[in-house]
């Protein structure tokens, strides 16, 4: 049996990536923690701060141990970097050190929601702690290393979970410029959704009791890369746009500084364009 | 001799939580908890259009967004002058989204955050269930992550140890189902998309109330015959933590699920304050302030109307980014079992009634749910009362009339929202300048709950409850996860503070 092992390391993040991919729906979370995911390949999660049974010294420990070789790293949540890292802290050192001594040494680097990407909600204007997404981080310390980013706030279970899938399975992984696997971030919302015929005929919603195209509304469905509208969130049962609320644009790497205010008319120029 | 201990991270809980306790013949004589990480999302804030407030506000917490979606949405009804104007549809909706997301906390908690401080994974055997079997299957590895290292002090009876790992397992899919259904209203999970200002964003027909029903009754169905059998267990195998983790038996709520009952807004669970356990008095918000005397800001005591603390790494006696709320100068514990205990002493069905029947059942009086078992009951209590309720709301939608009301984005304006997340009082600030954010303010349940000392040494409710429990085992304090884990504590919403611009306003109450 081979064993691929997983650091899970949580910085300056909400956890929601850690609840979105509990909520996996077709593969089951139980097999992911128990089952071979490929036969005779199993993930073994080292460390992974919400669900593991335990806590304190004896963990960083088990970090420190299982770290020394053979392990990817999974970042949730950006990097703190103002002021040398203060403001984030575990087991008395900061994220920044620990992620540096950390992804100095995996194999590879999954970045899982767009904090950790591209440093996201934390690192919006001003940007009180200097966050910065791994990618930048491991770039301006010279660390070069295997790095998938895996954007949404937060992402859908089945981008982590089938990116996963096809690095244990040794598959050929294609990304696109902002390191995305583009299995499921290489369509424009817009292309396939199923408001288009609406916005080809010109009748847009105006406010949230009326039926139409978003994009007055404030849509970044146009500018945005993900297959939400075919995926669907949940399960299946739902997902923003057929919601009746426009696409915030959360997997975009200026999101959300360029995808904001989320309720006002992107500019129109831009349509089409890539962005 | 003293002996330290340090517990950091805190694991299966929300975010970074740092604990230390002094302990003298085996009692712990202090304790410091230490909240280790700063955002600054208040401060993201400021100058956005105020309906991103909606949104990104959200993103404070990701295991309870819900709880920041219903307080700005309030909020900013409140600002935009169109709070009275919410229809019974849109109040509706916005409750039954906010309200699986209680249940979601209720069962996340109880298994996945806590459960396996009691229920011992490696024991158990093939040939009961399939679960099982997979489990024996994954025993069979040389390392059993992420189940291992821990504590251990396990005592449930082969059978119910595994009935419990069984539903362990369970219960992350029905924890799932609860999202599932969250989402047929509210669009994806987490960070839901469904409740805005106006009341919520889509019109709801028959066939998504029967999506929204059928999950509901999964969800129904384990928590009446499962989680229910499984908390009574537990508190029967692990009495004495009717005992342990008492704190400060003062219960602070807000209140939260307001429904339109005959042109009136009346809150399903009530508002209010209990003192000592016992004295219920209705909640002045005015009494509120903020200590940061431990905390790293500058300053000592702050009055939330004028004072606005600077970030301060350095301070002395600081050990902590979260700050400390008071109520009249006093420590209060908010959160579920707050919830209930205000509810009980204000007599507001069917609240009083749940309880009654559940201590009953117990055979405990009221003081006995003043533990770490009183919490987890606490929320067990919730979570079915809530579903029946559910049920009963889903029934209440007219999908005739309106469930959105417009509005126009004032160019000046203040508001307030109070509400609850699962895990406690939560409430937003806002004040528009411009069409703008001016100012934002968001004071979160686990500020209350995982707060430092105040300015008069006081610890706050979590350290409180550490103070003078037995730790039977320094290299095992399993007692001191099991009270800290007992709060449900939520770091990413207990620290998200720092606003420097300055208010003229006199009503705006701000929290920095």
């Amino acid at each position: 049996m081979e064993s691929i092992k997983v650091i899970w390391l949580q910085a300056a993040g909400c956890t929601g990536c850690t609840v979105s991919l509990l909520n996996s729906p077709s593969f089951k979370i139980k097999n992911l923690l128990l089952d071979e995911i490929v036969p005779g390949k199993i993930v073994s999660l080292v460390f992974q701060p919400t669900i593991m049974g335990g806590a304190g010294e004896k963990v960083i420990c088990v970090m420190k141990e299982e770290s020394e070789r053979d392990f990817f790293l999974v970042v949730e949540g950006a990097i703190p970097t103002k002021d040398g890292g203060v403001y984030g802290k575990v087991g008395e050192k900061t994220f920044l050190e620990i992620f540096l001594e950390l992804s100095k040494k995996a194999k590879g680097v999954i970045a899982i929601g767009t904090c950790s990407s591209f440093g996201g909600i934390p690192a919006a204007k001003p940007n009180p702690t200097g966050c910065k997404g791994v990618g930048k981080v491991m770039e301006e310390n010279g660390i070069k290393k295997l790095l998938i980013n895996i954007p949404g706030c937060p992402p859908h279970p089945e981008w982590f979970i089938g990116t996963l899938f096809k690095i244990i399975k040794g598959d050929e992984l294609k990304l696109d410029e902002y390191k995305r696997p583009v299995d499921f971030y290489g369509m424009l919302i817009h292309e396939n959704c199923p408001r288009r015929p609406y916005f080809d005929k010109g009748k847009f919603a105006k406010n949230f009791s009326e039926e139409g195209c978003l994009y007055l509304l404030g849509c970044n469905g146009p500018f945005t890369y993900s297959d939400c509208p075919l995926r669907q969130w949940n399960g299946g049962v739902n997902w923003c746009i057929k919601n009746n609320s426009p696409c915030f644009g959360c997997v975009e790497s200026d999101y959300p500084d360029g995808t904001t205010p989320f309720y006002e008319r992107k500019s129109i120029e831009e349509l089409g364009e890539e962005k | 001799m003293s002996k330290k201990i340090v517990i950091d991270p805190i694991t299966r809980i929300e975010g970074h939580l740092k604990v230390e306790v002094e302990i003298e013949n085996n009692k712990i004589v202090d304790a410091k908890c230490s909240g280790m990480l700063y955002r600054g999302l208040e401060k993201i804030l400021i100058g956005r259009d105020p309906r991103d407030a909606n949104q990104i506000t959200q993103r404070i917490c990701g295991v309870c967004p819900m709880a920041h979606a219903a307080a700005s949405a309030m909020c900013l009804d409140d600002a935009f002058g169109i709070s009275g104007k919410i229809t019974k549809n849109g109040w509706l909706v916005r409750n039954l989204i906010h309200v699986s997301n209680h249940i979601h906390n209720s069962i996340l908690h109880f298994y996945h955050l806590s459960a396996l401080d009691y229920v011992d994974v490696s024991k158990v055997s093939r040939g009961v269930s399939s679960e099982l079997d997979l489990v024996c299957k994954f025993l069979e590895r040389d390392k059993y992550y992420p189940f291992v290292p821990r504590e251990e002090d396990f005592r449930l009876p082969q059978k119910i140890n595994e009935r419990m790992v069984h539903n362990y397992l369970k219960a992350l899919e029905i924890r799932r189902n609860t999202h599932e259904m969250l989402s047929v209203f509210g669009g994806k999970m987490p960070h839901q998309c469904g409740i805005v200002p106006g009341g919520v964003s889509q019109n709801i027909d028959a066939g998504k109330i029967e999506s929204f029903l059928g999950k509901l009754k999964d969800v129904k169905e384990f928590i009446d015959l499962y989680y229910i059998r499984d908390l009574i267990d537990v508190a029967t195998y692990y009495p004495e933590y009717f005992q342990i983790g008492k704190g400060c038996e003062n219960y602070l709520a807000y209140g939260v699920f307001p429904v339109r009952k005959n042109g009136k807004i009346e809150k399903f669970q009530p508002s209010g304050i209990v003192i000592g356990g016992e004295k219920f008095e209705e909640l002045e918000v005015s009494e509120i302030r903020e200590c940061v005397n431990h905390s790293w800001y500058e300053g000592e005591v702050k009055n939330p109307a004028c004072d606005f603390p600077e970030v301060d790494i350095e301070k002395e006696n600081a050990y902590s980014w979260i700050k400390s709320p008071r109520y009249r100068g006093e420590v209060f514990e908010v959160g579920p079992l707050a919830r209930l205990v205000v509810a009980y002493r204000k007599g507001q069905q069917p609240w009083k009634g749940a309880i009654e029947s559940f201590l009953s059942e117990l055979k405990i009086d009221i003081g006995k749910l003043f533990s770490v078992l009183g919490r987890h009951i606490a929320r067990t209590i919730e979570a079915k009362v809530l579903t029946e309720e559910a049920m009963k709301w889903l029934l209440q939608i007219n999908p005739e009339e309106p469930f959105y009301t417009n509005y126009e984005i004032p160019e000046e304006g203040e508001g307030n929202g109070l509400s609850e997340g699962a895990r406690g009082a939560v409430g937003h600030w806002i004040k528009i300048e411009n069409k703008k954010i001016a100012h934002y303010q968001v004071i979160s349940p686990t500020t209350w709950n995982a707060s430092p000392k105040d300015d008069k040494g006081k610890p706050g409710p979590i350290e409180q409850a550490l103070l003078g429990t037995e730790i039977k085992d320094e290299n095992n304090p399993v007692e001191v996860l099991r009270i800290v884990r007992s709060f449900d504590p939520c770091l990413a919403c207990a620290v998200q503070i720092m606003n420097r611009k300055k208010l003229k306003s006199k009503q705006v109450i701000l929290w920095v």
